[in-house]
């Protein structure tokens, strides 16, 4: 603020800009992301390795709204095996993505989430059971690396650019949408 | 206008087009991506994003365009004001209907979509949803029959059993597929109806639960293919020939009727749509507002750009007329304007060429007659000039136009001093002039066409004598004013004087002959008779002839002098020029009267280091002598004082000037006119021919001579040019 002072003459603008400063770092912490990836867990079968993420995932009303009114929502799983590299762009290894909907069968009142890479899916009567078992349909295989020092990260993103078109743009801004996890990485060994 | 610059509009004009193009194709594709278009809708927000960019650039493009109207605004650069008053007027003109057709379309897209739901449709669609529900309940509650009927026979079964009967009460019920799942929730064996179809469906884990708790589950769900519907149904049953407690799980999945199910879907398949409609009501309208308050600003942002590009193309060929014609104001007349299209302004451009065109040719020949007129001018100036005689040139107004500098000379003021003023100006700076301006104004009331008069003008001691010959300027002739005189007029002082001296010279050579021939004789007989008769007579008569014959004698040589004086004035004999100083000359001549005439006090102020002159010694000599001389006899008291100074003149370069000045009584009036005229004398006994002599001998050496009195007495002053190796 000291400093402020001597850039910006007078101290009430030199006050305003402080309250400037706290608000905008005031959102960003607001801001972080609401769900995250707490764990994942890795198993070597053979020559593969399994990645399966634990997720605390909370939506807001808004999309339990939307997704009670048949808008189906698509979701993209991403995991990426890679080694750090110091001062400079980490080495992806691999890279894979698996892709999720949710959406609300309205003849029986399910919640269905759905892996649209595998048809494989799973039914809900509850909203919340949902959000519990969804992690389930989310498996990555990865190829066994020699190297020891492999690294494994996923996050989940809402795919916004699946949603109809109207809604785009309003999402874009809208807190309640932003749902997408932190890059969640761990060791493999 | 040049190819280069007609390609690079042609260039500019297609990207301009191109541009808009893609923007309207943009546009088009947002309104299909709206309205649902899939293959749009993976593009929406970039389109939307690059139509928002648009309008950036396009905003810029147009903030750029207004800075640049300001800031000619401020410079008054010529047809700026035009420009902005177009482009006001545009915009003007074209917001209000933007504005109108952006509100009517609001509201029509506004009211358009509510028409999409109305309470009719709302209810038919939950009607046959219903009605779908009903139909699969029945449908579930038979599968669930079934399921509980297997399981029924199945506990009956013992274990081990019980896989083998699962295929053969599969065949017997509807079912697609029964698994047998044990209390640990391990699916022990699963019978398919397609025997290809080898995979395993876990049952959810909500359905155990319910399950295990004694409660049927179930349910209808999609299948896996999305459109097929599918009841999952999940019984607990216990094993009745076991006497302790033990339970396992039978799942049955049941297809549905593909009639029935196709049904069920397109009830589903409507309602979700309509539900997703309707809950994008309101951002439906929002996103079509906003692509057609999108769709709008840009035209109307485009239309401005054109408006300024438009204001700008019309304005320029008058903004270069302008620019050409302030060239042509100050007299460039090479300006030409490019013709750039072929309509009025073209026009207006082709004639303003022509008409410069014209006025350049024009201005050549007058700046050609200008020329003439002042080489003309200079001519005549020139003329002027170089002309001994003064010139003058007097309006109606008595207002001098012009003078040559010789009238300037000859009236003894600056030629530049005397233009532009009143002729009377002439008598009050010199007041000698005063017959002159009498004259000239005299003649200005006259009518005469030509004039000529001699006048006599007298300043101080001199006399002058002009000689002026006038003519009158017609009427059309002048430019400031009607009328007015030309005079010209010559100083006849010195021609009059050099007629009288050639006049003067042939009375003293005749004199000198007639007189000089009969004198000795004269004498010699005035002698003879003295010599004859002196002794021979009586005294009385004795004394009356010597008185006579001495008389004849003394008066004869008088005359020989007098004869003799007139003859060196008649015929000076030849010069004998040599250079050197006059001081030597002053100081013998003096010298030679203090010796003789004792009592003549000398005052010299003789000039150090003297002049070399180019002068006759002897004449000048002579010179001196009839000068000093001259003030000697006309002394008039015995304290005579003669001062004789030589300095250089101050106001002709390489002149001597030698001064002569005594306490006599100085000049007379009367006989000042005449001073240098031979037989001008007022002493008695004097020839007359001293200051004569004078004047020739100092006009022999290039000289001038004036006399004059100053509150001493007289003073004589000569000029002498000083000798130039």
């Amino acid at each position: 603020m000291h400093k402020l002072n001597q850039i910006f003459k007078h101290k009430s603008e030199s006050f305003f800009i402080g309250i400037f400063i706290f608000f905008i770092i005031f959102y960003c912490s607001i801001a972080l992301a609401k769900n995250n990836i707490i764990l994942l867990n890795t198993v070597s079968k053979s020559s593969k390795l399994i990645v399966n993420p634990t997720i605390n995932f909370q939506v807001s009303d808004k999309i339990k709204e939307a997704i009670d009114n048949g808008i189906r929502i698509q979701f993209i799983a991403k995991a990426e095996t890679f080694i750090e590299k110091n001062w400079w762009f980490d080495e992806t290894l691999e890279s894979q993505k698996v892709n999720l909907e949710v959406y609300y069968f309205i003849m029986s009142k399910l919640y269905v989430v759905k892996n649209r890479d595998t048809n494989e899916q799973l039914s809900f009567n509850n909203f919340d059971d949902l959000w519990i078992e969804f992690e389930k349909l989310i498996n990555f295989e990865f190829n066994q690396a020699d190297n020891s020092d492999v690294f494994v990260k996923c996050r989940i993103v809402l795919d916004k650019g699946a949603l109809p078109t109207a809604m785009q743009l309003p999402v874009l801004f809208d807190d309640d949408w932003d749902i997408n996890t932190e890059w969640f990485q761990r060791k493999v060994n | 206008m040049n190819k280069l610059s007609k390609y690079r509009t042609i260039y500019k004009n297609i990207l301009i087009l191109l541009l808009i193009g893609i923007l309207l194709f943009s546009l088009y594709l947002l309104g299909e991506a709206v309205k649902g278009a899939e293959q749009f809708n993976r593009i929406y927000l970039w389109l939307f994003g690059a139509s928002i960019l648009a309008v950036v650039i396009l905003s810029i493009i147009i903030i750029q365009r207004l800075v640049w109207l300001f800031i000619k605004r401020k410079n008054k650069e010529p047809g700026i004001k035009l420009t902005s008053r177009m482009v006001s007027t545009f915009i003007f003109l074209s917001l209000p209907p933007v504005l109108i057709v952006y509100i009517f379309s609001t509201q029509f897209l506004n009211s358009y979509i509510d028409s999409w739901f109305d309470t009719k449709t709302d209810k038919a669609l939950n009607d046959s949803l219903k009605l779908g529900q009903i139909f699969l309940e029945v449908q579930t509650k038979q599968a669930l029959a079934q399921t509980k009927n297997i399981a029924q026979k199945l506990g009956e079964i013992d274990e081990p059993r019980q896989a083998i009967y699962l295929d053969k009460y599969l065949e017997e019920s509807t079912a697609y597929s029964l698994t047998l799942i044990s209390a640990s929730e391990k699916i022990i064996y699963q019978a398919n109806s397609d025997i290809f179809d080898l995979s395993s469906d876990s049952p959810p884990l909500s359905a155990i639960r319910d399950a295990r708790s004694g409660l049927n589950f179930t349910r209808i769900e999609p299948g896996k293919s999305g459109n097929q519907l599918q009841i999952r149904t999940l019984v607990r049953f216990d094993n009745e020939l076991k006497i302790t407690s033990s339970y396992r799980f039978l799942q049955g999945i049941f297809t549905i009727n593909p009639e029935y199910n196709a049904l069920a879907n397109s009830i589903e398949v409507a309602l979700m749509d309509y539900n997703q409609q309707k809950y994008q009501r309101e951002q439906l309208k929002k996103s079509f507002s906003i692509i057609l308050g999108l769709v709008l600003l840009l035209s109307t942002l485009l239309a401005l750009i054109r408006a300024f590009s438009s204001a700008r193309n019309l304005v320029a060929p008058i903004s270069l007329l302008s620019k050409a014609t302030a060239s042509i104001a100050i007299g460039d007349y090479s300006q030409k304007v490019p013709v750039s299209s072929k309509d009025e302004i073209g026009f207006l451009v082709k004639s303003f060429n022509t008409m410069s065109s014209q006025i350049a040719a024009s201005s050549a020949l007058a700046h050609r007659a200008q020329t003439d007129a002042l080489s003309q001018k200079w001519y005549l100036q020139n003329v002027l000039l170089h002309l001994s005689s003064g010139v003058l040139s007097i309006n109606s107004e008595q207002r001098i136009l012009m003078a040559n500098s010789a009238a300037g000379k000859i009236l003894g003021l600056q030629d530049k001093d005397i233009l532009n003023q009143n002729i009377e100006f002439l008598a009050i700076k010199n007041s000698s002039l005063l017959p002159l301006v009498e004259l000239l104004l005299t003649k200005l009331e006259d009518h005469n066409e030509e004039w000529h008069q001699e006048i006599l003008l007298i300043d101080n001691n001199t006399r002058r004598i002009l000689v002026v010959r006038g003519s009158r300027i017609p009427d059309n002739e002048t430019e400031e004013s009607e009328g007015g005189l030309v005079v010209v007029f010559d100083d006849e002082t010195i021609i009059n004087q050099a007629q009288r001296d050639a006049a003067w010279s042939e009375v003293a050579r005749r004199l000198a002959h007639e007189v000089k021939n009969p004198l000795t004789p004269i004498q010699l007989s005035a002698e003879r008779l003295q010599l004859r008769f002196l002794n021979k007579l009586p005294p009385e008569d004795k004394d009356v002839l010597d008185r006579a014959t001495q008389t004849i004698i003394s008066q004869v040589e008088n005359l020989k002098t007098l004869v003799n004086a007139f003859s060196d004035y008649a015929k000076a004999p030849e010069l004998k020029r040599e250079a050197g100083g006059l001081n030597q000359l002053i100081k013998n001549s003096v010298d030679l009267y203090f010796v003789s005439n004792a009592g003549i006090d000398f005052t010299l102020d003789l000039i150090e280091p003297e002049p070399i002159m180019f002068i006759d010694k002897v004449r000048f000599s002579q010179l001196l002598t009839n000068l000093i001389k001259n003030s000697q006899e006309s002394a008039t008291s015995n304290n005579i004082k003669i001062t004789i100074k030589t300095s250089i003149s101050k106001s002709i370069d390489n002149v001597l000037i030698l001064r002569l000045s005594d306490n006599g009584p100085g000049f007379s009036e009367k006989i000042m006119e005449h001073l240098f005229e031979p037989y001008e004398t007022t002493k008695t006994g004097g020839s007359g021919l001293g200051l004569a002599i004078v004047k020739k001998i100092v006009e022999e050496h290039g000289g001038n001579i004036k006399a004059y009195n100053d509150e001493t007495g007289a003073v004589i002053e000569i000029s002498l040019p000083i000798y130039k190796r």
